[in-house]
């Protein structure tokens, strides 16, 4: 009896293994990953989704399959149009030999048209499909996102996911984009209404144009995405951010402001600033410049108007000096630092009134208000983000420079 | 009566009692809380723990003086025959309906989350397999996998909480108070029946070597379990903000999507899913295990073995009951949760019968 | 006509053939009933003579005191006719390993004596030079021996003979025929007198076997060298010569009706729990089969559960573990002609401990037992978490990996499952074929051979690369369990959460794995819980998992109940001037509770 009752067992288990193919297995050639997911306003439908696809034997290089030549791109790129995401996917399963996953997206693209119409939450999928996850980065593109996947070229990396991704990791060290932009900061800010969402703003550079400095900035990061004065590189420009008001887009902030909105959230690492000579306005001062002390928020609800007053504390490390001003002498170091807080407090007065402009609180300042109600119904009653264009911002900035470099007294011919 | 079935110790019954109480953070339990509370339903989580300590005390007391014996025999000592049975009954069902509705909970997280096209008889029958042979062997030895298994189940929790901790913003945390104060105690006296398991302590109080050691077991089982709760529902709200986190129906695992360190540690959930079975099993072969030996006893049985098969099918059946996902979390909210608050005062009714009619051993009490 | 004949031949063999062809069974015909009779007769009317006679001796021996009844055998007083019952006992003349030796002991007058030993066993010169001589040549110089007995004749005593005439170190007295034959098989020499009932046995046991060698599967760097043999005596005295204390008890027991194989039960009396030496003891003298002749067979008698995946008693062939055993509570048993022994009760983490842990330092003993316990972990889990990953869980792997297993298994024809337990399937098989190449190097051929065999399935596209990593990895972490019975029990583990895994994923291996844990929880070895001391969780003295400090390895494990805990004084490096100093440990009194419970 009981070797009958071991034999069943036996059976039982060996017919697991045939079981194994009916349900959820899948085997990894079955699926077509989709790195890359774009949407725009449809012509015929509500959306056109471009999926960015991989291709497993041209992308993964090396390998028996042999890497492709200059012209095999390593994604495919096809388009549908339908009334929702989940349906643009239903539709590229008939005419794909393999079943398209969401398992390994990466990134997602947003016309700026349909960023500034609709808005985020008719993607509903995103937070309720269980493929996707909400650590997909939130990209709004300049023009049609279809025609930003079809022209990338990251030329440094074979694989234009991890070329984004990585490009999302140079915050640290220029900061002229958003700390972090997943779809988990997009929905929760809206959702909890402290703040507004800015997400990343890509566009692609246009070949043989090169468009002066936007505004009156001098500097190197006063310049939207796609307007760098270049030449050469990978075609694809992440560089300052987009503004929503609640979920849908109102504007665009360039590189310079950016890094402003990150100071004002004290998350900004460091960055490179260069700013007019206080001795000879042609000429230029670089200075690295890191965070020093933690930012200071304080919050007056007494008038009428909310009053903030933000404390920006920097320090700095000099980099370059083309005049042949020493500044490493302490009055004039102080005339550097004064001109210095003279123009990181203009450009961060024009950021704040661009804001205001748009009525839309994406520093963050409702993080430091809310903190300030004791129930939820007071923070709610208040409305804080109808207050917000009329509310009187201030922010200071301290600056100091700690170091200087190799060099002292710039190098200069002698008997001047 | 049951004598085949061993003895635990201190240790061993504070892990019990963790273990089946934080199986419950897995699904909507936070989400109940944060619903409730808001952002202060941390402070809810700690009202619960405290009411649920208060409610540990009479049943120490019940248990030292009537030592050695189980759920069944106290209440019908206490309260004779037919009020004894009810109590007994009462508790027995709450323990079958919370692993009714856990099975049933558990299987439709699982065909959520991780394995959409498996159809849900499969998950619940390998599930009820799990259960009746973890009570077919013991409770000893449910009790030594609980403590082997131990770190596995604490990892699950911790490790997701930890790797999150990028993301935690604490201005989300704010407004302190929440909806109030007395929103949020009554949220957290109302929730506090999530602590009713601790009453399983009373089922299988027998089983240990001291009976002083059963309150304490359960403070600490039921201590410990507050504060991962707490700790897990303000992770939540710092990082999910409080409408958006009341909102999911298993906020752990959208948490552990977020996990997100680097190009390396991505994606991982699926990991975290499997240690979450751990405990899981663990919660639904204790609750399995108590309403079989609690239902033996009424039923005056000599053997708790037999009852099993019959039991095992009986959940499998109860359990496709709920039309849909959410018909199971409303029952959970609104029938089990207030039930559990009842379950948490029993102890407290019988010692009151016990000192009014003047029964059980007062000399055993140590 | 010689080709002819060979032709009839080739077409019909059976045709020219003188008989019939060999056959135990008796294809339809009636069995010869003659042949069984006479023997069976011959053995009943053998039994019953020594019945007759033990009657008559007991009668006898009525009424003259208790030491008359116990020598009251069924001996007959007649040396002929025990001789007679003796040849008929041992079939002879058809065995011819009894040896029947007359004498005549120089007495005055001389007495008629008969020698029997068993050629093979006994250590001739001994016979020769200490009952032969002596007996026969220098008899006649101890005049003590010869007495006036009744009716004239003269007669000795045995007591006598024994102390003054037999120089062999162990001589017994035997009263009836059961128990001489137990003493010849061992290897004694009996010997006869002319009228007398009472039989004297000598001890001069000489078996062959094996001079002690090297242990072959618990091999040890830095350690003893030295390992078990087939002669249990010898076993005995290289465990004995390592716990040199009077308190070490060797108790014999026999199993086995045919066999009367020789068994030691092993212990130190106080420490040893009183309770689990009357367990053992109880279990082997259930013991009624016919022949036990080995470690192995033993061990399924008395274990728990043997049908269970784990063993329940660990079979080890190094003295020094034993002798570690021993001194921790738990019982030895040496089984004669299996160079092992049998130690019980054990925990699970016996199972993959080695000798070598304790001869290293602590860090480093530490150290390799994480990586065995890394390595147990490893050949459970890995194919089934390859499985699960691959086929159910894509999302894990990060982008470009799998994008690479993508792109290699595009030319593989096979799922990844069925890819996976061939591979499997081939390394067990390379794995058992190498155990049978007679030499030691057979495994490692085995493993080089399966690697290339895994090399030239990638170029024929029948696997893809990783499998072989992941078979090859799996492999060899099994090897790094010591003990060779629960390589089996791992091994099938793993097909069962591969089974899981297979099925549901990873929701499917994480049910076998709690199925699993929950069987280990359950299971009792003599008593004591598996998987203590892990769960139920005693204080652990540092040394189940992991390995701490020797010096702090103070109590004894409490699994086997030892009656005496403590093994160590709490400082044993009193000259270190780094040690706590002794007054500072009288006020916190060492480490845990010192009772028992």
């Amino acid at each position: 009896m009981r070797l009958r009752g071991l034999l069943a067992c036996l059976l039982a288990l060996l017919a697991a293994f045939p079981l194994a193919g009916c349900w959820d297995r899948s085997e990894l050639e079955e699926e077509a990953f989709v790195l890359a997911i774009g949407v725009d306003k449809g012509k015929e439908s509500l959306y056109t989704v471009t999926f960015a696809i991989a291709h497993p034997g041209k992308m993964a290089g090396g390998g028996k399959g042999g890497g492709g030549g200059g012209e095999d791109k390593p994604l495919m790129l096809t388009s549908v149009e339908a009334p929702t995401v989940a349906g643009a996917i239903s539709m590229a399963d008939t005419y794909l030999s393999r079943q398209v996953s969401l398992r390994h997206t990466k990134a997602l693209f947003i016309g700026e048209e349909l960023a500034r119409t609709s808005g985020m939450f008719t993607m509903d999928e995103f937070v309720r499909f269980r493929q996707a996850r909400r650590t997909i980065f939130y990209i709004v593109t300049k023009g049609k996102a279809v025609d930003f996947l079809k022209g990338m070229e990251p030329q440094l990396e074979k694989d234009p996911q991890r070329f984004i991704e990585q490009m999302t990791y140079n915050v640290r060290y220029t900061g002229m984009i958003p700390s972090a932009s997943q779809i988990q900061h997009f929905v929760t800010q809206v959702n909890t209404g402290y703040t507004s969402p800015i997400t990343y703003y890509a566009a692609l550079k246009e070949e043989g144009e090169e468009k002066s400095a936007k505004g009156t900035s001098l500097s190197e990061s006063g310049y939207e995405a796609g307007e760098i004065p270049r030449s050469g590189g990978p075609n694809i420009e992440l560089l300052g951010g987009a503004a929503f008001r609640g979920e849908k887009m109102v504007g665009v902030l360039n590189g310079e402001d950016m890094r402003m909105v990150l100071m004002l959230q004290d998350k900004f690492r460091r960055g490179l600033f260069s700013i007019q000579d206080p001795k000879r306005s042609d000429l230029f001062v670089s200075m690295e410049v890191h965070q020093g002390r933690p930012l200071r928020v304080d919050v007056d609800l007494s008038g009428p108007q909310p009053r903030i007053h933000a404390t920006v504390t920097l320090e700095g490390e000099l980099l370059s000096v083309q005049s042949d001003t020493d500044y490493t002498e302490p009055e004039l170091q102080a005339q550097l630092e004064h001109a210095t807080v003279g123009a990181i407090e203009a450009r961060m007065i024009t950021l704040i009134r661009k804001t205001q402009e748009w009525n839309t609180d994406v520093i963050g300042f409702g993080q430091a208000m809310v903190q300030k109600f004791p129930t939820v119904a007071a923070w709610e009653d208040y409305r804080w983000p109808e207050r917000y264009q009329n509310a009187e911002i201030k922010a200071d900035v301290r600056f100091t420079l700690r170091r200087f470099g190799k060099q002292l007294s710039p190098p200069r011919p002698r008997g001047q | 009566m049951i004598r085949e079935e061993g003895h635990i110790g201190l240790l061993e019954g504070a892990v019990l009692v963790y273990a089946i109480l934080s199986a419950k953070l897995f699904i909507s339990s936070p989400g109940f809380l944060i619903e409730a509370g808001g952002p202060a339903a941390w402070q809810a989580a700690l009202v619960m723990t405290a009411v649920g300590l208060l409610a540990l005390l009479p049943l120490g007391a019940l248990v030292r003086r009537f030592p050695g014996q189980g759920l069944f025999r106290i209440s019908e000592e206490v309260g004779g025959p037919f009020l004894g049975g009810l109590f007994t009954l009462y508790v027995t069902l709450w323990f079958f309906a919370n692993a009714v509705n856990g099975v049933r909970n558990f299987t439709e997280t699982y065909i959520g989350t991780v394995l959409p096209n498996t159809p849900p008889s499969v998950l619940t029958a390998t599930a009820v397999a799990c259960m009746v042979y973890a009570s077919y062997r013991g409770l000893e030895s449910i009790c030594r996998a609980t403590q082997v298994l131990l770190p596995v189940i604490l990892a699950g929790i911790l490790l997701v909480l930890v790797f999150s901790m990028p993301r935690l913003q604490i201005s989300r945390l704010y407004p302190f108070w929440g909806h109030g104060i007395m929103a949020t105690a009554a949220g957290g006296a109302y929730y506090a029946g999530m602590v009713g398991e601790a009453v399983i302590l009373l089922a299988l109080g027998y089983s240990f070597r001291e009976v002083k050691q059963v309150r304490r077991a359960g403070m600490i089982g039921v201590a410990l379990f507050g504060l991962l709760t707490a700790l897990t529902v303000a992770v939540l709200v710092m990082i999910f903000g409080a409408p958006d986190a009341a909102q999911q129906p298993f906020p752990l695992f959208n948490l552990s999507q977020l996990v997100y360190l680097g190009r390396f540690l991505q994606r991982t959930e699926a990991l975290m899913v499997m240690f979450w079975f751990f405990n899981v099993a663990v919660r639904l072969s204790l609750l399995f295990h108590a309403s079989v030996v609690s239902l033996t006893g009424l039923l005056k049985l000599p053997m708790y073995r037999p009852v099993i098969f019959p039991m095992a099918v009986l959940v499998i059946a109860t359990s496709l009951l709920p039309e849909d996902s959410l018909v199971v979390l409303r029952i959970m909210r609104d029938w089990l949760i207030p039930a559990g608050l009842g379950v948490l005062f029993v102890p407290a009714a019988l010692l009151a019968l016990a000192l009014v009619r003047g029964k059980g051993g007062q000399s055993h009490a140590t | 006509m010689k080709p002819w004949q060979w032709l009839t031949k080739l077409l019909d063999p059976a045709a020219g053939a003188a008989g019939k062809q060999f056959s135990l069974g008796d294809r339809g015909d009636q069995p010869a009933a003659e042949d069984v009779g006479p023997t069976l007769l011959a053995d009943a009317q053998a039994r019953a003579e020594g019945i007759l006679t033990h009657i008559d001796n007991l009668l006898e021996a009525g009424g003259k005191g208790k030491q008359a009844l116990d020598e009251a055998g069924d001996l007959a007083a007649n040396l002929d006719e025990n001789v007679e019952r003796l040849k008929k006992l041992f079939r002879m003349p058809e065995n011819k390993d009894l040896i029947i030796r007359d004498l005549q002991i120089a007495t005055q007058p001389p007495t008629r004596a008969v020698v029997c030993f068993m050629e093979g066993l006994t250590d001739k010169i001994v016979i020769n030079d200490h009952i032969l001589k002596p007996l026969m040549l220098l008899a006649h110089l101890d005049h003590h021996v010869d007495k006036e007995g009744e009716n004239g004749r003269t007669a000795f005593s045995i007591d006598t003979l024994i102390r003054r005439l037999l120089p062999g170190h162990q001589t017994a007295e035997k009263f009836d025929m059961a128990a001489i034959a137990e003493s010849l098989l061992a290897g004694d020499t009996v010997l006869f007198f002319e009228n007398e009932k009472t039989a004297v046995s000598v001890e001069t046991k000489s078996p062959p076997g094996r001079s002690v060698g090297e242990p072959t599967t618990e091999k040890v760097v830095q350690g003893a060298k030295d390992a078990f043999v087939e002669a249990w005596r010898v076993n005995v005295a290289l465990v004995r010569r390592r716990l040199k204390d009077p308190r070490v008890v060797t108790d014999i027991l026999k199993v086995g009706r045919v066999s009367n194989n020789y068994v030691g039960l092993m212990y130190i009396d106080g420490v040893a729990s009183p309770k689990l030496v009357a367990e053992v003891r109880r279990r082997i003298e259930a013991i009624d089969v016919d022949v036990v002749n080995g470690s192995g067979t033993l061990e399924q008698y008395i274990e728990d559960a043997p049908g269970s995946w784990l063993p329940g008693m660990m079979t080890t062939e190094r003295p020094d573990r034993t002798a570690a055993y021993l001194s921790e509570g738990n019982v030895a048993l040496l089984v004669d002609n299996a160079p092992y022994a049998l130690i019980a009760p054990v925990t699970f983490w016996t199972m993959i401990q080695t000798a070598e842990d304790y001869y290293l330092r602590w860090p480093f003993g530490a150290f390799i037992r994480y990586m065995r316990l890394f390595a147990l972990l490893v050949t459970v889990l890995v194919p089934a978490l390859y499985i699960a990953v691959v086929n159910y869980h894509h999302e894990m792997i990060p982008t470009e990996l799998m994008l690479f297993i993508a792109s290699t298994r595009e030319h593989v024809p096979l799922p990844a499952l069925v890819e996976l337990i061939m591979m499997d399937l081939s390394f067990e098989l390379i794995r058992e074929a190498g155990t049978r190449i007679p030499s030691v190097i057979g495994s490692t051929v085995g493993l080089v051979a399966s690697l290339v065999l895994g090399q030239a399935a990638v170029e024929a596209k029948l696997i893809s690369p990783l499998m072989v990593l992941i078979v090859a990895v799996t492999g060899l972490a099994s090897f790094a369990i010591p003990n060779y019975v629960t390589g089996f029990g791992v091994r099938a583990w793993r097909f069962l959460i591969l089974a899981g895994a297979a099925v549901l994923g990873f929701y499917g291996l994480a049910a076998a794995l709690f199925i699993l844990v929950i069987y280990l929880a359950g299971l009792r070895s003599f008593g004591a819980p598996f998987l203590a001391p892990l769960a139920p969780m005693h204080s652990m003295s540092a040394d189940a998992l992991a390995r701490g400090p020797l010096y702090q390895m103070e109590m004894r494990p409490r699994y086997a109940r030892p009656l005496d805990q403590r093994r160590q004084t709490e400082i044993v490096r009193k000259w270190d001037p780094l040690a706590p100093s002794s007054d500072d440990q009288a006020k916190g009194d060492g480490q845990d509770e010192g009772g028992r419970s």
